[in-house]
Order: structure tokens, then sequence, then C-alpha cells
């Protein structure tokens, strides 16, 4: 087969020409998944259903890791995300409840410049640069990437993570308590 | 052998999983997971203690990488920042992996009966197992980093048990009392292993065995001192908050608020002995820091001799063992600060096993008659004679007769103290201090054998309820009196120049085993210590004896009127019973008249000095300039040169300003708008 | 080459990911609910993410890119934890979440 899955997908999928393309599709509506969810996320009117809609678009996120054999990974979006951002968004959507009574709609007006910044300007020039940047990596040789494939990625991480990033790994604990305990400083009743 | 400890380890620690999780929803409140879990590291941990006594030594290491960074050179540590950490079994692992398992197991078993009932009865084994979990760590330790996350465990789970009765306000100060006033020393403790880290890389006890003798190191400077020294402090802090000793001693007796399996388990038997283990473990690094070790050994003596004399007036049965707990802790690093190490284990091992014992006796004795009060209890012999018979034998161990097992450890510490004051006589204090303390020991422990079991009942109530206790109360106390016998330690008698008929030398061979990894050299003359160890002998024997005919004479026989001497000395009386006013002189003098006048003392320094004269007084020089200045300012800076362009920026401010909407948003989008222009300019 | 093949290669990742980020800079941009502005700034470290992924993949074949994104979803929590927090704190000031309201800074 000419399109290296992880290890995963291709022990369970097997050799199959069919089964392949299935799951190419899987990863191409995965893709569609991810963009049209971040659209409704853009545009809903209601924030309700712009939030369970980015959590559609994290999903899509997630199984796109899978593809790409960072499997750790998708399940630490799916659980961090989907199972905590997500609901946090939601607890603030529902503490804040006015929302069901007056929505606060995105004014045309207000969305017009954006709308010509974000597809006049930035747009076009970082679609051609993406897609020049694209043609003009080298990719790795096959050979290497089916053998990045195969790897244990958890482990590896786990090795990353207390051996060449533990400085990184340290702060980032630091910087989560300092969060949480700022967010429960700032959100303390009165 | 070192794989195994890992698993020793973690059975208790799945034990308290179990009960924190659902041990309320198990059958009896799942009381028997802990008590199993105990009883299988018990199990796991005897092979690794039979094959020390067969074989005279174990030795094996289990070492694996917990975390490194490899661009630490770069960053200007001088090592390469790595922590290595497994497990160590040695014959002083194996030692205590055995009274350790076997002490906790026994304590278990003891608390099913002894805890029956009450509130939150499925916490509190989770919190004893979570404790026996951190104990046996610290003991598998080979490094001193794990072995502090372990110690920091413990002082957790003592500091929940201390306070297990939370309704109880005392039971919640004693708490928070312990933890603050430990916390002094394990602040030192981290300073330590820093210091310890920074000068050899590793803190491996096996490395550092190796590493410490090394001369380059010992010219390593610390915070401007000897960085031997430094370190050396330091971890003896750690001990003295650890291990209750002066002046760091105050939370220990204030810890019997907790149940009295607690206090027989964490505040006597095992974790404040972890602070002499840690002393005992770090041994060489004492050695050559030289400087180190005298004071420690004056720290031991005193805390011995102070905590016996507040022992003999308390009349708390807990309050007298705690005492006797803290003395006996001090005989310990005694024993360590003058060289006699391998007597200091053996003393800290003997201990665990008969105060453990004596603890439990006492919690069956407050068990049936519900007081701690002795002046409450008396003639309780007949109504428990089991608890009665046990505690016998714990307390003949803890005055050092012979034959028991006390005996043994607390004439080897005395014969090492009297040789090392031989050798140096300027010491002569520290013999004193320490026979002294043995004579009191015995003085006060049968004073409270006679107060509780002998005479009349004092309380016919309490005394007609009095019963003895369940089975799992009584094994414990019948195990562990038969482990303060001497023979299972040493020679039947303790008396070594008639032990030749019938020696046992398990725990000599496998000290000296230990000595020898750790490098230790004996030094001091052979001749001396022979001769120090006869006379100390004959000198313990005397005052043990003394200790216990006047005890005898004074409360069983009532020749002397103990009302009496109390009388006569009021004011001394009056020192010990309020324990040397050491509480009331933390808060009343250290904390509301030192710190708090120091307090004061910087506010008005601010206030007269920083305030008054540096600041003020500038103030009136530059007003003095500034009178000046101000004319000039005013006439020519002013309206020239500053209105001129001061007219002109406000213009175009105004203008600028219309753009400041404070939409965050709107500011956004000038900022993408400006970074697509410049993307474009760029490619 | 087909659409299939397309969607497993590099550049199908990256235009995934870019237009991701295009869609949240428009949300936090044209978005009047403070919660919407967080719900773009989600998307934008997403497509951060999917960059790291794709690179480790296809370019590096090592684990680097994928610890990068670990740290990414960590400091997304963070941040939401953050950010919500002080959303709470500006409806009560304000008793609204309109982003346009939080002008103290204006002129």
């Amino acid at each position: 087969m000419d399109v290296d899955f992880p290890r995963e997908i291709h022990d369970a999928i097997g050799d199959g020409a069919i089964m392949e393309n299935g799951m190419k599709l899987v990863l191409l509506l995965a893709q569609v998944m991810t963009l049209v969810s971040a659209l409704v996320v853009v545009l809903h009117p209601n924030i309700l259903y712009a939030t369970i809609f980015l959590l559609f678009s994290f999903l899509g996120v997630a199984v796109m890791f899978v593809f790409a054999g960072a499997d750790f990974l998708a399940g630490a979006q799916v659980i961090v995300y989907v199972g905590g951002v997500t609901i946090l968004v939601l607890f603030a959507i529902m503490l804040t409840q006015w929302l069901y009574e007056a929505k606060l709609k995105t004014t045309l007006m207000k969305g017009l410049i954006p709308f010509i910044v974000v597809m006049g300007a930035l747009g076009p020039i970082l679609i051609k640069e993406t897609l020049k940047l694209s043609d003009s990596v080298s990719a790795t040789p096959p050979e290497k990437m089916g053998e990045f494939a195969a790897l244990a990625k958890t482990q590896l991480i786990g090795q990353a993570l207390l051996g060449n990033y533990l400085l990184p790994f340290e702060a980032i604990t630091i910087l989560l308590l300092g969060a949480l305990v700022g967010a429960v400083w700032l959100a303390r009743p009165e | 052998m070192a794989q195994q400890c890992l698993y020793i380890v973690l059975l208790p620690f799945l034990a308290f999983l179990v009960q924190v999780s659902i041990g309320k929803k198990l059958p009896r409140h799942g009381d028997f997971v802990p008590v199993l879990a105990i009883f299988g590291s018990f199990l796991l941990a005897m092979p690794i203690f039979m094959e020390l006594v067969s074989k005279g030594e174990v030795h094996d290491t289990l070492r694996f990488t917990w975390m490194s960074m490899p661009g630490a050179e770069a960053a200007g540590i001088n090592k390469s920042f790595q922590i290595v950490i497994g497990t160590l079994v040695n014959n002083l692992t194996a030692i205590m992996l055995g009274m350790v398992t076997l002490c906790a197991f026994l304590i278990h078993l003891f608390s099913t009966g002894y805890m029956h009932g009450e509130d939150r009865y499925h916490l509190f084994f989770a919190y004893i197992a979570l404790f026996s979990a951190g104990m046996l760590g610290l003991v598998v330790s080979d490094n001193l980093f794990t072995f502090f996350i372990f110690w920091e465990v413990m002082g957790v789970c003592s500091y929940s048990l201390i306070g297990f009765y939370y309704k109880k306000p005392s039971a919640n100060a004693a708490s928070i009392k312990a933890f603050m006033t430990t916390r002094i020393g394990d602040t030192c403790f981290l300073l330590g292993i820093a210091g310890l880290f920074y000068v050899f890389g590793t803190t491996n006890f096996l490395e550092l065995y190796k590493l410490i003798p090394n001369p380059e190191y010992h010219n390593v400077t610390l915070l401007g001192m000897p960085a031997y020294a430094f370190i050396g402090f330091m971890l003896m802090m750690a001990t003295i908050g650890k291990s209750a000793q002066l002046p760091l001693h105050i939370w220990l007796p204030d810890a019997m608020e907790g149940p009295t399996p607690v206090s027989a388990l964490i505040h006597a038997a095992t974790m404040v002995a972890a602070g002499v283990f840690l002393l005992i473990r770090m041994f060489p690094l004492l050695q050559a820091a030289e400087v180190v070790l005298p004071v420690v050994a004056y720290v031991g003596g005193i805390t011995a001799f102070f905590a016996a004399t507040i022992a003999l007036v308390q009349v708390d049965i807990k309050k007298v063992l705690a005492y006797s707990t803290i003395s006996q802790l001090g005989y310990m690093v005694l024993g360590v600060g003058v060289g006699a190490f391998a007597p200091g284990f053996m003393h800290l091992v003997t201990h665990a096993c008969f105060k453990a014992c004596l603890f439990l006796a006492s919690g069956s004795v407050i068990h049936s008659v519900h007081t701690q009060d002795m002046r409450e209890m008396g003639g309780l012999k007949s109504k428990m004679p089991v608890t009665f018979a046990t505690m016998l034998i714990a307390t003949l161990a803890i005055s050092g007769v012979p034959g028991f097992s006390g005996f043994v450890s607390k004439d080897r510490i005395l014969g090492g103290v009297l040789a090392y004051s031989m050798e140096n006589p300027a010491h002569f204090i520290l013999p004193i201090l320490g026979f002294a303390t043995a004579g009191l020991t015995a003085f006060y422990m049968f004073r409270l054998m006679f107060l509780t079991f002998f005479g009349h009942a004092r309380d016919e109530h309490k005394h007609h309820h009095a019963h003895e206790q369940p089975l799992p109360m009584i094994i414990p106390l019948i195990v562990l009196a038969g482990l303060s016998f001497a023979i299972v330690f040493a020679g039947p008698t303790g008396i070594e120049s008639i032990d030749h008929i019938m020696p046992t030398k398990w725990f000599d061979v496998a000290l000296e085993g230990a000595q020898h990894e750790m490098g230790i050299v004996e030094h001091g003359n052979p001749e001396i210590h022979h001769h120090a160890h006869e006379q100390a002998l004959i000198i313990s024997l005397i005052v043990a004896f003394t200790g216990i005919f006047l005890s005898a004479i004074t409360y069983l026989k009532r020749i002397i009127n103990p009302d009496l001497v109390k009388k006569l000395t009021g004011p001394l009386h009056y020192i010990l019973f309020n324990k040397y006013f050491f509480d009331e002189f933390y808060i009343g003098v250290l904390i509301k008249k030192v710190f708090l006048s120091f307090n004061r003392f910087l506010a008005a320094f601010d206030d007269m000095v920083v305030d008054r004269i540096f600041v003020d007084g500038w103030k009136d020089i530059t007003m003095a300039i500034k009178a000046v200045i101000a004319k000039f300012d005013d006439l020519i800076v002013d309206r020239v040169f500053v209105d001129g362009p001061g007219h002109l920026a406000a213009v175009g401010g105004w203008t600028i300003r219309q753009l400041q909407t404070g939409k965050v948003q709107q500011y956004l989008i000038i900022t993408i708008s400006m970074l697509a222009l410049a993307l474009y300019f760029v490619r | 080459m087909n659409i299939l093949d397309w969607a497993t290669s590099l550049q199908a990742y990256l235009v995934v990911g870019t237009c991701l980020f295009l869609l949240g800079v428009f949300a936090v941009l044209s978005r009047r609910n403070t919660i919407g502005i967080l719900l773009g700034i989600e998307l934008i470290l997403n497509a951060a993410g999917i960059n790291f992924v794709a690179f480790s993949k296809f370019r590096a074949a090592a684990i680097d890119g994928q610890v990068f994104t670990l740290f990414v979803i960590l400091i997304a929590a963070a941040e939401a934890a953050v950010a919500l927090a002080v959303i709470l704190r500006f409806y009560r000031l304000k008793e609204t979440i309109n982003a346009d309201e939080a002008n103290i800074l204006r002129n």
C-alpha cells in the first residue's frame, strides 16, 4: 500500500484496497467535518450551538491526529478539549444565562470589516503561502515515515517529557497551577 | 530482592486507594484490606530479612532514571541534571523492613479492635495504610529525593491522624502544631538535599559513600560554610524536627491527641525513628564534617535528660510515654553523635518494639477504663492480666534490666558515650546526662506501672468496668513483648562476658557489614572501649535498679510520700509539670515578644529614620532648589518650550485619540491588516 | 491525484490548518460575544496543533512536534480557565459579556 497508516489502523484494515480507500474517506470526512463545524462555530448566532459545533470540530481534529500517527495526542485532545474546555465553556454560558433572553448576535456591519480583512487580505496570502510551502517541503522518505509510524508514541512522549523537554514540562505545570489558582481567584464570590 | 521492595511499598498504597475509594461500602468498612496488604508486605519482607539473618549480608539495587535534562551543562549547571531513583536493599534496609512491616501489621491488627465503631473508621485505615507505604518507601529508597518524598508523605499522614478526632479543638490544634513545627526541620532537609546535589551531583547513598571520603570535595563551600558542615547541620535539623529533639520537640507530646495505635505506630515506633534513620544513613557525611557530630551528641544528650525529667511528673499515661519516646530518641541521637552508630541503630529497632508494646498496652488500658489520667487508674493488675504482663516486660526492657532488649542497646550506647568522654575529657557531661537519664527512665516507667496496675483502685466505677481486651488486641501485645527479650537481638542476657554460652550475633554481623559498606573507620583505642563498656555496664545496672527501687518505695510501698516530695520541691515540680514552659516560651516570648517587637522596631525605624531623615530631609533640600528653578522654569521653559510643542501634541493627540476606541476587536482588526500588509511586502 | 489520496498528504493537513486558523481569526474579530471570541482562539490553537503534528509526521518523522502540540493543548486548557474566569468577572461588573462594552480604555 502506498500510504502509511499508523500501525493500529494498518493492523485493523489489513491490505484490502477497498478498506484502505474507506479509511482515507474517513480522514477526508473528518477534515470536512472539522472545517464545516468551524464554520458553524464562527457564524451561528446562538453561542450555545456554536459551542456544540466546536466540539465536533475538535473531534475532527482528533481523527486527523490519529491519521498523523499521534494517537496519544488524539486522546489528549478528546479528554482536554471535549471533556474539559467545552464543558467549561458551557458552564460559563449557563452562568451568564442572559443568553436565552437576549442573543448577542453578530451584526452584519460588525462582520463586514473582519470579512474584508480576512478574505481580502490575510486569507489569500496565507493560502498561497501554504500551498507553496507544502510543495517545496521535501517529504521524509516513506520507509522512515513507516518506521516512525510503527513506534510506540506514548512511551516516546513520556521519555521526551522527562528528558529533553523537562524544563518546559515543569514550566507548564507551574503555569497550569498559576492559571488555575488565578482563575479561582478571579471568579471568587465578592 | 530490590524489585520485591517495590511490591512491599505498593501493597499498602493500593490498600490506601481501595480504602479511600470504596472502603466505606465494603463489609466491616474494609478494615481487612489494609491488614491483609500489610501482612502481604510482611510476608514479602521476611525472605529478605531471613536471608540477612542466615547469611549475615544482603545487597541488591534497582535503579532507573526518573528525569534527565541533557542540556543542563550548557545552562551553567556543572553536572548534567539527572535524577536517578531506585531501591536499595542492604543490611540496614533489611532490618528496618522486618521491623516496620511487623510493627505496622501488629498495629493494624490492634486497630481493628481499638478503633471498632469509631466514626470514619475506613478513613483511619486508609491513612495508616498510606503511612505504612510512606515509611516502607523511605526505608527502601536508595536516594534522598524519594527519601524526602516519603518523609513528607508520612508527615501528611501524621497530620491527618493526629487530627483524626477532628471535632476536638485540641486535636486540630495539635495536628497543625505538629505539621508546622516539623516544617522547620523539613525545610532545612530540603536545603541539605539541594546542597548535597549541588556538591556531589547525586543523592544516591551508595554513590555518596564512595564520594564522601574523596578529599577534593572537602574544600567546597556553600553559603560561606564548608559544604560538609552545612549539609550536616541541615540534615541534623531535619532529624531534630522529625525525631522531636530539643528545641523542636514540642509537637510530639501534643500528637498524643491522635488515636493510640497511631501514637504507637507513627509517634513511637516508625516515623519519629525516621529522623534517626536519616542520620544513620548519612553517617559517613556527618563523620567527615567533624564539627557536626559533637553538636548532634549534645542535642541528643540534653533532649534525653530533659524529656526524662518532664516525664517524671506527668499524670497522663500517654504523655509519660510521649516524653519517654523523646528521651529514647535522644539516646539514639546521642549514640550516633558519639560515633556509636551501630548501638544507636540497635536502639532504634529495640525501642520500636518495646515502645510499640508500651503504647498498645496503654491503649488497651485506655480502651478499657476510658481515661488517660493515671490518677484515676490503679489496681488493674488482676483485671487485665495479659496487658499487665506484656507491659511489664516492655517496661523492664525500656528500664534497662538485663535479659531484655533495651538493656543491650542502651548499655552499648552508654558504653560508647563513656568511651567518647574518656578520649575527649572535655565532653564529660555527656555520660553524666546519659546515666542520669537511664536512672530517671527506670523511675518514671515503674511509676507508670505502679500507678496504673498496682495499689487499690482510685476510681471504683472505672475499675469495675475494666476488662481484658479481645484477641486481635492481645496478640500484638504478646508478639511485641516477645520481641522485647534480649535474646532476639543478642545473647540471652545481653551482658557480653556471660553470653559466650549461647551467642546470637546476627545483629552485630549485619551492622559490621553495614559499617563496612559505608566506609566507616572505627578510630579510638580498643583498650579504652573495652574498659568503658565494662564500667558502663556496672553503672547502668546500678542506676537502673536504683531508679526501680526508688520508684517502688515511693509509689508501691508508699514509704516516701510522693505528695510530700512534691511539696518539698514545689517550684521544680511546677517547672517540670509545665514542661519547662517551652510552649509558653515559643508563643509568649519568641512570637509575641521577639518577632512582634522586632516588627515594631522596624516600623519605628522606617518612620523615624527612613521617613524623617532621608525622605523628608531630601524634601527640604530639594524644595529650596526648586524655588530657584521654578522661576526660570515658569518664565522661559514653560511658556516657550513646553507650551509650544504641547499645543502641537495636543492637536495631534486629539486626532489619533479618535482611533482609541477601547474596543479590543478594532485593535485586532488593525493589527491583522498590518500583518497581512507586511506579509505582502516580505514575499 | 484523486481526492482520497490528497486527503492523506501534507498539503491537506496544512490547508485544513490554515482554513481553521482563518476561521478562528474571523471569529475573534467579528464576534460580539466574549465567549465567541474564546471559541475563535481555541480554533486558532487547534490549527497550530495540526501544523505541528503534520510536520512531525511528514517532515521530521520525530516525536518533538507531538510534544509541542501537547504543550499547546495544555496551554489552551489553562487559557480557557483564565479567560472564562475573566468573562464571569466581566459579567458581574457590566451585566453583559458584549466585547464592545469592554471599552474603559477608550480615548
